[in-house]
């Protein structure tokens, strides 16, 4: 087993249908992926919903030492964020719906402000489908953007990988087509543009490599490079769900994402708004 | 152009006839956009030699076109307020604008313009056009030179009063007679297969008679009372003095924008369809650059416009024309227009004989096909949306005009899809997104994937990608992800589909079987049955050949859903995938083993969760017990955390093979036993499938979508094979 990729990852819980599932699913992230799970539960503390967290998380199999549990009432994005903070937690949980509808998608769900935060100095991991039962994250799809954090995400997809015995790896590199410099218009222009968009290819398959020379990728892992032209965000996200994959890992955004990033999509948010898989995003910053 | 002598002299014969097609459909193009004959010899010239020079595409030929002469038509009515002099002036003016217009749709890159106006709307144009045509040509056959109406319904109203005219005997016998006679020559033309007949084209034989007959009468008026001089075609006797010259007066009218915004539309419009359809008929199966070509069609709009010409747009009659007598390059086109030129500088005397009913006998039929009942009925076939849409945008064009009328046509169309998606949100959610994805599959192999919903909107997206896939390569466009796809993006990529093949690619549709449609036409659009419309499932392409298939090897095959699943979920592969559906089977036998392929559709997780999967999978049969094993090729089954018991099997013997295939199971003897040399030496001969055994039975398939035609092939040929090796291995 590698090492594993998070020390302290943290997970906001609340009285929902999907309460024990969300820890369930929680004990066992913290088991391949972390040393220790901080349950947030914002509200509140009084005796008996304590008693009903600590059987469920007894019956999950989590320690106490390991899984500890705080209360704080507020605003949940900001009291996540405060406690992340304090306690230098690297990876925070949160179940989201695949869809928002409309005007949900506008405001926001507490999931997806987490992602637009600004200054949220943790990886962020989105749960589609959290369950009781055990089931095997088989395929992730990384993305391979040419952007200084994508070699510590594709690090950290490695590891994550490697900790939940995922079999394939997808590195896709997302091209912009106006990189090509032609069109294809006619029979000439037509080779042009495939000649140019091997060749861009056969550069970004490299860049890539160079990245994955510099880590250890166990045996089991079959790593893979797709090359795609096309609206970066928006191609990943497709290409995940065509591909059927577990988990799609992404960089963090550059900057903070408004409401205006909302209305004219580009990068993350064409992923945010329907979420193809679980989305974990890699923030370079944390400790890793 | 390339100056190779050889090329260009083979090309001088085809210029040659297309010379004796355009001759008088120019001067009967002319005609009916009511401005004088000799404008559309001007477009033609003009437009070979511009064209040809700087166009992008090969065999085709330009010059005046049947829809533009009705825009151009009624710019002339609306400008010049009954004037048809002035009129006239003031189009060129139009002319000379729309011209600059369409440049710049090509500078641009509008190339791709035509692609948004939905088909059914479009056609439904085209026969308005047709009946436009027809109305006005059938009072100047039947020998009326200038009927008192103005709209295409007065016109046709009046019919019976030109009919009146005939009997009572107003009209010179003489003129319907060469119209009616012109008529029946276009009509037995295509219907008389005759040599010497086909030696010359129908529109040149009616100007041969026609000239014929008028100079007999003249010479002879006491056996034939000669031709009125309104009923022959006025060609100014030096075409150099008589030029017309743009005027620009109206430039600040709102009408004189509208002229110019429809003749650009329909240009551009009847352009684009002409360059597409004429791409197809190439024998070198080359790629026309339509923006190029727009960048030409405007420089010679302009050109032509300033001259007294009309609008140069691509027609695809004479660009048939064209290809058929061998035409291979764009010289063909240049010389179509000199011999035009020639034409009207030595034989003057003679054209100003052509008979104007002998013209609009050619124009009626030309509108005649246009309007034919037969494009009805080609339309009714795809479904009464697409036939409501059709006529709609016919009729608003009729009583309006071009515009208009396309523009209701788009609107209908859209409503129409609104209501059979049911669900507006779909629309809002995605229409200004990108749905589409492309990538390499493997060599030569690509799959475009298509989300949300594709119409005639957002179709542009689509056709970029497609249009950047090397057309020697196959590419597999893939619907499973879409719930609307309607008939404007069927029919296109049905165009596609033919243009791969020629150039040596192929291009396969999967995913449209899950979607259901109202008619059985290939082509009528597709909904997911889910959206609240009650659909009945047809045959697609990809199932009739399918069953075509199947027949072939006298095996069975089935397109019904059957929900028995029972010897699928005996698969380890199926412990964590439910089945929903079956479909498609194919049926048969290899010696005692039973074969069986099928669609299989299924899905992983519930709910919100749900990831629907489809898989066209084989199971054979066994008459005899064998060991339970996996063999596992793309780790399909890493998601089956329990693969109880079983362990990695390696071959000592074989390494390549232990190597390439990942082997489980957990009777180790046994499967030594059973995978003997020849059968390790089949897999490793075949393409990598996933390959289960349950004990009696083996499963098979390669990847969690629909097979194409191809990869079924493969697959039942595998299956066979290895069915028949099985039997020889057990009989031993």
């Amino acid at each position: 087993m590698s090492p594993k990729p998070f020390s302290i990852i943290a997970t906001a819980i609340a009285h929902s249908p999907n309460l024990e599932a969300n820890i369930h699913e929680s004990i066992r992230l913290k088991n391949s992926l972390a040393e220790k799970l901080i349950l947030i539960h914002v509200g509140a503390k009084t005796a008996e919903d304590e008693e009903k967290f600590i059987s469920i998380i007894k019956r999950a199999g989590g320690s106490t030492d390991e899984v500890e549990l705080i209360w704080r009432e507020g605003d949940p994005v900001d009291v996540i964020l405060e406690i992340a903070d304090d306690r230098d937690v690297e990876l925070i949980i949160a179940g989201a719906m695949p869809r928002e509808g409309l005007l949900r998608y506008y405001m926001g769900s507490i999931a997806r402000r987490l992602v637009r935060a600004p200054k949220c100095n943790s990886s962020i991991l989105l749960m589609t489908n959290p369950s009781k039962m055990k089931s095997v994250c088989g395929r992730i799809v990384v993305n391979g953007l040419d952007h200084p954090k994508t070699s510590d995400t594709i690090k950290k997809a490695v590891e994550v990988a490697g900790c939940l015995e995922a079999r394939e790896l997808v590195v896709v590199e997302e091209v912009e087509p106006s990189k090509i410099g032609a069109r294809a218009e006619d029979d000439k222009s037509l080779a042009e543009v495939n000649l140019a968009k091997k060749r861009i290819g056969d550069q970004e398959n490299k860049r890539i490599n160079d990245i994955l020379k510099n880590v250890e990728v166990s045996t089991e892992l079959r790593v893979l490079q797709k090359c795609i032209f096309g609206k970066p965000g928006y191609v990943i996200g497709h290409y995940a769900e065509t591909y059927c994959a577990d988990l799609l890992i992404m960089n963090s955004p550059d900057t903070k994402l408004g409401f205006l990033d909302r209305v004219f999509t580009h990068h993350l948010e064409y992923i945010l708004s329907e979420l193809p898989c679980d989305l974990l995003i890699v923030n370079s910053k944390s400790k890793g | 152009m390339k100056f190779d002598l050889k090329e260009i002299s083979k090309n001088i014969f085809p210029g040659f006839v297309v010379s004796l097609v355009a001759l008088p459909l120019g001067l009967g193009l002319a005609l009916a956009a009511g401005v004088p004959p000799i404008a559309g010899i001007t477009a033609a010239i003009v437009g070979g030699i511009v064209v040809s020079i700087l166009g992008g595409s090969h065999v085709t030929i330009t010059g005046p076109g049947n829809a533009l002469a009705v825009a151009t038509f009624s710019a002339v009515l609306t400008l010049g307020g009954g004037d048809l002099q002035a009129g006239y002036l003031f189009a060129l003016g139009a002319i000379v604008c729309s011209g600059v217009l369409i440049y710049l749709l090509g500078l641009f890159r509008f190339g791709a313009l035509s692609n948004l106006f939905p088909t059914a709307a479009v056609q439904g144009m085209l026969a308005a056009i047709g009946i436009i045509i027809m109305a006005g040509q059938l009072h100047v056959m039947l020998g009326e030179a200038s009927p008192e109406a103005n709209s295409t319904v007065e016109l046709l109203g009046s019919l019976h009063k030109t009919l009146a005219n005939i009997f009572s005997g107003k009209i010179a016998p003489l003129s319907y007679i060469i119209g009616l006679l012109s008529l029946m020559v276009m009509v037995l033309y295509s219907v008389v297969r005759n040599k010497f007949l086909h030696l010359i084209p129908a529109p040149m034989w009616i100007v041969l008679i026609g000239i014929g007959v008028s100079y007999f009468s003249q010479n002879n008026p006491h056996i034939l009372t000669p031709l009125p001089a309104e009923h022959l075609v006025n060609i100014p006797e030096n075409i150099f003095a008589g030029m017309s010259f743009p005027d620009f007066g109206k430039i600040d009218n709102l009408d004189f924008w509208s002229a110019t915004l429809s003749l650009t539309l329909i240009a551009s419009i009847e352009s684009l369809l002409s360059i597409k359809a004429v791409d197809k008929l190439d024998p070198e199966n080359r790629r026309s650059n339509a923006n190029k070509d727009m960048r030409a069609l405007g420089i010679a709009t302009v050109a032509s416009g300033l001259l007294g010409g009309l609008n140069v747009v691509t027609v695809i009659a004479r660009s048939s024309v064209n290809v058929n007598n061998g035409a291979r390059t764009k010289w063909s086109n240049l010389f179509h227009a000199l011999f035009l030129l020639l034409f009207i500088l030595v034989f003057t005397p003679a054209l100003k004989h052509i008979p104007m009913p002998a013209l609009a006998a050619i124009l009626v039929y030309t509108g005649y096909k246009l309007a034919a009942p037969s494009n009805f009925i080609k339309v009714a076939k795809v479904g009464w949306e697409q036939l409501l849409i059709f006529v709609l945008t016919m009729i608003t064009t009729i009583f309006t005009n071009l515009i208009i009328g396309i523009s209701v046509g788009m609107a209908a169309t859209l409503l129409l899809q609104l209501r059979a998606i049911s669900r507006i949100k779909l629309f809002a959610r995605y229409l200004f997104k990108p749905n589409t994805i492309l990538f390499q599959e493997g060599v030569d192999q690509y799959l475009l994937s298509v989300r949300a919903f594709s119409n005639f909107i957002n179709f542009l997206g689509l056709k970029n990608k497609l249009d950047s896939v090397p057309t020697e390569a196959k590419v597999i466009v893939d619907f499973s992800l879409a719930k609307y796809i309607d008939h404007s993006v069927l029919e296109q990529l049905n165009d596609y589909h033919d243009s791969f093949r020629v150039a040596g690619g192929d291009l396969e549709i999967i995913g449209l079987d899950d979607l259901g449609s109202h008619t059985s036409h290939p082509l009528a659009p597709r909904m997911s049955s889910a959206s609240g419309v009650k659909s009945k499932s047809k045959l697609s392409k990809r199932q009739k050949a399918v069953r075509l298939f199947s027949n072939k090897l006298e095996w069975d095959f089935m397109a019904e859903p059957a929900f028995d699943f029972r010897e699928y979920h005996r698969f380890e592969y199926f412990t964590n995938h439910r089945i929903d559906n079956r479909r498609n089977r194919v049926y048969g036998r290899v010696n005692d083993v039973e074969v069986q392929m099928a669609d299989i559709d299924y899905h992983e997780g519930e709910f919100i969760v749900r990831e629907n999967l489809h898989s066209t999978m084989v199971i054979l049969k066994l008459p005899y017990e064998i060991p339970k094993f996996v063999l596992d090729k793309e780790n399909l089954l890493d998601k089956v955390a329990h693969l109880a018991g079983f362990n990695d099997i390696n071959f000592a013997k074989h390494p390549d093979f232990s190597y390439n295939f990942e082997l489980k199971g957990n009777d180790k003897a046994a499967i030594y036993q059973f995978f003997d040399d020849a059968l390790i030496d089949f897999l490793q001969a075949n393409k990598l499938y996933h390959i289960e055994s349950n004990g009696n039975a083996l499963l098979i398939f390669e990847k969690e979508r629909l097979s194409v035609l191809s990869e079924i092939k493969q697959l039942v040929s595998f299956a066979s094979r290895l069915a028949a090796l099985l039997s020889t291995q057990s009989s031993k």
